[in-house]
């Protein structure tokens, strides 16, 4: 694990001055490389909090350091922007330019690249999410997967140290959820970019290093997704529900068979079982 | 909603590689204003064939299908037919060609009828290869840079234009979102085939409304998006589309610049 990239102060937030707090006393420290995932239920103020990681928002209470820079000062915002790139939740929505090439630039255009460098980056963004041949098309002729790959090649082409996603898949059908947290992931490994994905989505919450649970603007659990998906009280607290295989390991181990903690998928879990009865 | 659209062809693209296709869009809106105003300054039936010649050849350098030409035409045709027939019927002076009833038509009628007619169809037939031709992003883009000098007068043609182009993608978008507002609505139970005028507008409204509700959701989305890639306005922003003049595009308006001094000769000097 790398150095601290994100650095989050007693970070408390409300939208409206009579309003209650959305965000209430945040600590919270992300090292590079890391893959976080912040979890909670509608309204836990998961989507709030990653609108303070590039600076969208600004605390007003408490202090966001991002690589290092103070995201209240206006002169550091373009910087963190360009180090923090979102892709958010309505493939359509997040698409401004009339093509595919065209959106993966915009970042780019905003920043000032040269022209050259600008072709050149943009070409390598697109063959990395795997849309070659798709640069003139338009948005209304994509799927919902191809929109949020192209609104990743739209926040890569940035070369940011940091990606969020927040609730990027939830309105992808599960061939397009697939396509785009394959990509997540790859992403993770080979380039080693930090990564920030918000769901509710437990089994997707799952592929992360490292969960974050927030119910009504608060941290209540920060820890390794093995640990907290079997710490009821938590779970029951956040309201989130744990994915079927976990539900099955649950039960197993409440009727008393030992099932060990590297047990994580449904193809472990039946090799496991099958080896479980042959000795018996 | 698809008919109004179809029978329509000012505003349809058609892709193709053709020379007019390949001309830069700042290149095709300086032609085709030259040739709408000129067009207008003489009426000498020399310079309204002159018109009529670029447009025939203008035409056949897009590869425009002529069928599908033609169907978009026909209302347009009904229009010109309409405005033709006018000028017969009311031109009240020269040499009488032939009497029918009470109708008299004169021999000016008809040249004057002409002249009209084949302006219109001229005009016309321009406009849409322009638009069959260029896509709504050139087109946006065309303006732009030919507006760029109104900057000077505080007019925001970058911010005019991007708006432009935004609302270009949207439709798409929007048209599908309607579609399926209409289908919802109807699962609920309701009518939008029958009753009257008055009854039907009135039943719209059940798709205007969460359609612009929608829409508010869309912008405000699309505004978080463009702030978190770090749109700033059109200050230091660099462009990925560029556009390229060539050489047919200073041939092209080398023949409608030719054209215009044309026409003017021919209205001032003669």
């Amino acid at each position: 694990m790398g150095n601290e990239i994100i650095r989050i102060n007693n970070l408390s937030f409300r939208y409206s001055s009579n309003d209650v707090d959305v965000l209430k006393n945040i600590h919270l420290s992300i090292h590079s490389g890391e893959w976080v995932s912040i979890v909670g239920r509608n309204g836990s103020g998961k989507s709030t909090l990653g609108k303070f990681l590039n600076g969208l928002l600004v605390p007003t209470d408490g202090h966001v350091f991002i690589v290092g820079l103070n995201s209240c000062e206006e002169k550091n915002l373009l910087a963190i922007r360009k180090n923090v790139t979102m892709v958010f939740q309505n493939p359509d929505n997040q698409f401004i330019a009339p093509t595919v090439e065209d959106d993966v630039a915009f970042g780019l255009e905003n920043m000032g690249v040269p022209y050259e460098e600008m072709v050149q980056r943009v070409q390598e963004a697109i063959h990395e999410m795997d849309l070659a041949g798709l640069e003139k098309q338009e948005p209304h002729r994509l799927s919902g997967g191809q929109k949020q790959r192209v609104a990743i090649a739209g926040a890569l082409v940035m070369k940011p140290s940091i990606l969020v996603f927040d609730e990027a898949t939830s309105m992808l059908d599960p061939a397009g959820r697939m396509e785009v947290l394959s990509s997540i992931q790859r992403l993770n490994k080979d380039k080693n970019i930090t990564l920030i994905t918000i769901t509710h989505d437990m089994k997707e919450a799952m592929m992360a290093d490292r969960l974050i649970v927030l119910k009504d603007g608060k941290i209540i659990r920060n820890g390794k997704p093995q640990d907290i998906l079997f710490d009821e009280k938590v779970l029951t607290e956040a309201k989130l529900k744990r994915p079927f295989i976990y539900e099955v390991i649950n039960t197993l181990r409440e009727k008393g068979i030992v099932i060990p903690d590297e047990i994580i998928d449904e193809k472990k879990l039946v090799d496991m079982l099958c080896k479980l009865k042959r000795k018996t | 909603m698809g008919d109004m659209l179809n029978n329509n062809i000012i505003g349809q693209y058609v892709p193709g590689d053709s020379y007019i296709h390949r001309m830069d869009p700042r290149a095709k809106l300086i032609c085709i204003v030259l040739f709408m105003v000129f067009l207008f300054f003489s009426s000498h039936p020399l310079i309204i064939a002159i018109g009529l010649f670029i447009t025939i050849v203008s035409f056949y350098l897009s590869q425009v299908p002529l069928r599908f030409f033609l169907k978009g035409m026909r209302l347009i045709g009904i229009i010109i037919l309409f405005t033709f027939m006018m000028h017969l019927i009311i031109t009240g002076e020269g040499s009488i060609l032939f009497e029918v009833f009470f109708i008299t038509i004169y021999v000016e009628g008809v040249i004057e009828g002409f002249i009209i007619a084949i302006r219109l169809l001229t005009l016309v037939t321009m406009a849409s290869l322009l638009t069959l031709t260029t896509t709504s992003v050139n087109l946006a883009d065309g303006m732009e840079t030919l507006l760029r000098p109104l900057e000077k007068l505080r007019i925001p043609i970058h911010e005019l234009a991007f708006m432009m182009s935004i609302a270009l993608r949207f439709i798409p978008t929007l048209l599908g979102e309607t579609r399926k507002i209409t289908n919802a609505q109807i699962s609920r139970g309701a009518n939008f085939s029958t009753g009257s005028l008055i009854q039907r507008v009135k039943k719209f409204v059940s798709i205007l409304v969460p359609l612009f509700v929608r829409s508010f959701k869309r912008a405000e989305d699309l505004a978080v998006a463009m702030e978190a890639r770090g749109y700033t306005g059109g200050n230091q922003r660099t462009k990925f589309r560029k556009l390229q003049w060539g050489w047919i595009d200073t041939i092209a308006i080398i023949v409608f610049l030719l054209f215009s001094l044309l026409a003017i000769t021919e209205r001032f000097f003669s």
